[in-house]
């Protein structure tokens, strides 16, 4: 990465933090309301070396990866399933439709009563927000296959499970990337959420537990670690695409 | 020896509601081993409906094609390559798990001077090099039925010019029986060592033998008037065609 470019991306960054500790040291606000950088350093410097702020990211990031891969496990074959049988997308839709529209945390009472404040009800709301980007990504990657390169491995003789592999899966391959990009970044929101509800670890619960000790230090930290962890995913995420999809320049859309 | 057979091959179209159109009426019509065969006729005649008969593409709603499918080769109008796939690859994804994919990709890559693209992806080919993979795919798939779907269309006069002569040295040294469909007349001309004409789903004439090389400018023109006529329908009498060839 060139130099000049690391800066721009620092830049804006740089220039809020400089502005909140002018700002903070000129009393120009309440520290209590927005607390300094320096408050704010020291609790998560504090928090790194008692090992909570590990224990609570490694909690959150836990989460995230099961509910994400369950999410990827199922939204994968059934978009596949749909893409390529518009029957089977005429008896779904319209009950997934009416499911995707459904916030995860409106049910997260529902998802506690069926399965408890443990582990599993987070990783439930972590699917439920990951499963339908998705699903909806593969079924139109895989229903908007070029049927002319469809129609190659056909004149060809390619046989179906060729065609399959060959052509459908690569053809569809950035559209679900882009799609696992989504339910990535969504899945951060909602279990955020589902944690400030009903947690005993993780940044959601972080952030809920400073609000009741009145800590609004601690909450920018969650707010840091949430950013960083996000931040982290999203573009561990895109440098896999760029390698497996080179063909696309690696460009499967923003989020 | 017949490279391909149709016979009495049928086929519509449902393309509106109680809108049917008849795009083969009734074609029969073989076509020898060996032969270049150029289809010719103005758009929407079913010259390309023809082919994609004949490559299994399209089924005939009655009527059939005779010939050995696992042999056949199409080169459409857009080249279609795989755009994840480099220029070797998408030469081998027909050749199946042939142990010597490699060998026989790089040989019909020579063939059509694009072996030092192998490597190269469709997104950074001209399209008259697109086009040329596209046709070492199809040599790549050893076809003893070779059929190309106005496959210079796209080209600009140079480039198509060059592909034709490049064609033609392929399919005669490796004696290939090839259909070419096109709208161009003088492409037609240029090509075929056989020139079948088509108008409104049906075969309107079978000029052979054709060899446009050997002819006088005028001969050309000539042939090119009678064509012309064929095709706007004054003309249909099969005899004056072929003695005009």
């Amino acid at each position: 990465m060139r130099l000049d470019f690391i800066w721009v991306k620092l830049a804006m960054p740089l220039a809020i933090i400089l502005v909140w500790w002018i700002g903070s040291d000129l009393g120009v606000w309440n520290g209590y309301v927005i607390p300094s950088p320096e408050r704010v350093a020291s609790s998560m410097w504090s928090m790194a070396m008692d090992g909570s702020l590990l224990k609570h990211a490694s909690a959150s990031f836990l989460r995230v990866i099961w509910g994400f891969a369950i999410a990827s496990l199922v939204a994968i074959p059934l978009g596949f399933a749909m893409g390529l049988s518009r029957s089977l997308e005429r008896w779904l839709q319209s009950t997934l439709d009416f499911m995707r529209h459904v916030p995860p945390l409106a049910i997260m009472p529902m998802v506690i009563l069926w399965f408890g404040i443990g582990e599993v009800s987070k990783v439930v709301v972590v699917f439920m927000a990951t499963f339908f980007p998705i699903l909806l990504n593969t079924q139109s990657g895989v229903a908007g296959c070029d049927t002319k390169l469809l129609e190659v491995g056909r004149a060809f003789g390619l046989s179906r499970l060729e065609r399959f592999n060959r052509i459908l899966v690569p053809s569809a391959l950035p559209s679900i990337l882009l799609g696992m990009r989504l339910g990535l970044s969504y899945s951060w929101r909602s279990l955020i959420g589902a944690e400030l509800i009903a947690a005993a670890s993780g940044i959601g619960y972080v952030i809920h537990d400073a609000e009741q000790l009145s800590r609004s230090d601690v909450i920018i930290v969650g707010v840091f670690l949430l950013g960083f962890a996000g931040s982290l995913s999203d573009h561990l995420f895109t440098a896999l695409s760029r390698r497996l999809t080179p063909w696309s320049g690696g460009d499967i859309g923003g989020v | 020896m017949v490279g391909c057979d149709v016979c009495s091959a049928s086929k519509a179209y449902n393309v509106a509601p109680g809108c049917r159109v008849e795009a083969l009426k009734d074609v029969t019509l073989s076509f020898p081993d060996g032969s270049l065969s150029v289809i010719l006729g103005k758009s929407g005649c079913g010259k390309t409906t023809l082919l994609r008969t004949i490559a299994g593409l399209e089924r005939p709603d009655s009527g059939s094609v005779k010939t050995d499918r696992s042999r056949v080769a199409m080169v459409f109008q857009e080249p279609r390559l795989m755009p994840w796939l480099s220029v070797r690859e998408n030469v081998e994804l027909v050749m199946g798990d042939a142990d010597d994919r490699f060998e026989r990709a790089m040989s019909c890559l020579e063939l059509v001077g694009l072996a030092e693209f192998s490597r190269a992806m469709p997104n950074q080919l001209s399209g008259g090099m697109a086009q040329r993979v596209a046709l070492a795919r199809a040599l790549s798939f050893e076809p003893k039925l070779l059929l190309m779907d106005e496959p210079f269309g796209a080209l600009d006069y140079f480039t198509r010019k060059a592909l034709q002569e490049e064609l033609m040295s392929i399919v005669r040294s490796k004696k290939l029986t090839t259909l070419f469909v096109t709208h161009d007349v003088d492409e037609a001309i240029s090509l075929a060592s056989r020139l079948v004409v088509m108008d409104d789903g049906r075969i309107s004439s079978v000029l052979e033998p054709v060899d446009g090389r050997s002819m006088s400018p005028q001969e050309r023109e000539d042939l090119r008037e009678l064509i012309l006529k064929i095709i706007g329908g004054k003309n249909r009498d099969l005899s004056v065609l072929s003695k005009g060839a």
